[in-house]
């Protein structure tokens, strides 16, 4: 729903952009055998789509749901976009309280520069090479289906004929069942939106700053742990970093689903995760916030703090966490409590130590 | 002039004599110098046996008799008798070695309980400092901020929930 003013800019040649955009290294680490399969009139639907979510002023309701086993969850948005401005998505809790977000297309940091650059006809390419696009249009509305390697649908865009935009889209899971969707219960299309005031700008609150992808190698030399690619095809595409250096946030996704890991040094403080679900990955503890849509998953390995955010399927955010490092929480249990604390003692005592 | 005084001498210096006698020791010595000459050397070594003070016993000395048993009869008493407070040679004869006392049931006690207080205390520093050193700083992950900045990246990507840009996160 956010893009940048230069996608607007170029909003009636969006193809022709989309074919000639950089993306260090996609092309290598996307899936090759479906790399050129997609049907063409499939692509430029959702380059279309694309465009017109930016280019577009429009006022609509969407409902987003995910499924997992452990239960679903539900938001119902306000969406209100002004080309050339930006949107303001509204979000009603389940507390009656509501949370409205700003995100200027022009102002977001990092966006602006991205669109020069074509970020967004990247991912729409790394979409393509990821998936098998194919258009299916016998139904009323035109709809993308993202097909996998092994022919299953993962993924569903329908659109609307007269303004493109993606009326309603699902994403499955690897048994085929929806683990998440999101569709608009009206949408409509206008001149001019007056953006009502956000009770927060996603511009002002964030502090980072955009690497490229060429200092990662940089960054794994200063110690760093960043995986090029994560389980389900999340495919690095975007490295940031805090102002004071203290965090790196990689970007991954495969065109349908975004993750993003955060990773800072030190010792996880549980204080921070109070409430949250307590889990086991290969043995050691990690801790889940399932009540928001985006999964927030927290843990501590190898002297860093791991936080994924993912808007993604409980499962694909379980291989992803998975993947990352993890190590079992050390001296667990009394005796073994013990057994260090004297050992620490003893150490104290001893001056030859 | 009488003969020297001998033995009577160091009964006069311990104080032994009789009024009558230390003053005929005291006439006696008024003339005789080899009489002041003795009771002069014997004072001397007197005071200085007297000021090295009482000896003490060897701490190891006190570690075994502490850790002496306790008395197979409950008894309370711990002194020594006064058969056990002489000395072991009786007449040049060395006196048979007494089996040794054990210590009363109290004195047991009260070393348990400050046992117990020990490792307690020790057990309690090394739970204490045992969960403490982890390695690292701790850390408190700024969660709905990373949030945010999740929905900035996601942003990026074309085609995605609006709730991604929301990041989910209500008040």
């Amino acid at each position: 729903m956010i893009l940048a003013a230069g996608t607007r800019r170029r909003a009636g040649r969006a193809v022709a952009i989309v074919g000639v955009t950089g993306f260090g290294g996609l092309s290598l680490l996307a899936h090759p055998a479906l790399a050129g399969t997609s049907d063409p009139r499939a692509v430029a639907a959702l380059e279309r789509a694309a465009t017109a979510a930016h280019a577009l002023s429009y006022v609509g309701t969407q409902y987003v749901s995910s499924y997992s086993p452990a239960g679903s969850h539900s938001v119902v948005l306000k969406v209100r976009h002004m080309a050339g401005q930006g949107s303001v998505v509204a979000v009603a809790s389940s507390s009656g309280g509501r949370t409205s977000v700003y995100a200027s297309d022009a102002a977001l940091p990092g966006v602006a520069d991205l669109a020069v650059s074509g970020l967004d006809g990247a991912a729409l390419r790394l979409l393509q090479q990821t998936y098998d696009l194919q258009l299916d249009s016998s139904g009323a509305y035109p709809c993308v289906v993202a097909l996998r390697q092994d022919g299953h649908a993962a993924a569903r865009f329908w659109l609307d004929p007269a303004t493109w935009l993606v009326t309603r889209r699902e994403v499955y899971g690897n048994d085929g069942n929806v683990v998440r969707t999101s569709a608009f219960v009206d949408l409509r299309a206008t001149s001019s939106v007056q953006l009502m005031t956000a009770s927060r700008s996603l511009v002002a609150e964030v502090g980072e700053r955009r690497l490229g992808l060429g200092e990662v190698a940089g960054l794994t030399a200063a110690g760093w742990i960043v995986p090029r690619v994560l389980p389900g095809q999340l495919v690095l595409y975007d490295v940031r970093m805090h102002d004071d250096g203290s965090v790196v946030h990689l970007g991954y996704s495969d065109g349908l689903s975004t993750v993003s890991v955060f990773e800072q040094r030190g010792r996880l403080d549980e204080g921070a995760v109070a409430g949250w679900r307590r889990d086991t990955v290969d043995g050691a503890d990690v801790w889940w916030d399932g009540s928001t849509l985006p999964a927030r998953v927290v843990w501590s390995a190898r002297g860093r703090v791991w936080t994924v955010v993912a808007d993604a399927s409980a499962e694909s955010v379980r291989d992803v966490v998975s993947e990352l490092p993890h190590e079992k929480a050390p001296h667990r249990g009394f005796w073994a409590r013990i057994g260090h604390g004297l050992s620490r003692l003893l150490s104290w005592l001893n001056p030859f130590d | 002039m009488s003969a020297h005084l001998g033995p009577r001498l160091s009964a006069f210096i311990d104080g032994e004599l009789s009024h009558a006698d230390r003053d005929r020791v005291l006439a006696h010595l008024t003339h005789c110098a080899e009489c002041r000459g003795v009771v002069e050397a014997e004072r001397q070594v007197k005071s200085r046996l007297s000021g090295l003070g009482q000896p003490e016993p060897p701490a190891t000395l006190l570690a075994k008799l502490h850790g002496l048993p306790a008395p197979t009869g409950g008894g309370m008493a711990t002194r020594p008798s006064a058969a056990a407070r002489r000395p072991d040679t009786l007449g040049g004869r060395r006196r048979p070695r007494r089996s040794p006392r054990p210590l009363g049931g109290h004195r047991l006690r009260r070393a348990a309980v400050g046992a117990s207080a020990v490792v307690a205390v020790a057990l309690s520093a090394a739970f204490a400092v045992g969960g403490a050193d982890q390695g690292g700083t701790t850390v408190r992950p700024q969660v709905d901020q990373f949030t945010v900045e999740h929905a900035s990246v996601s942003g990026t990507v074309p085609l995605v929930d609006p709730a991604s840009l929301v990041g989910g996160s209500t008040p």
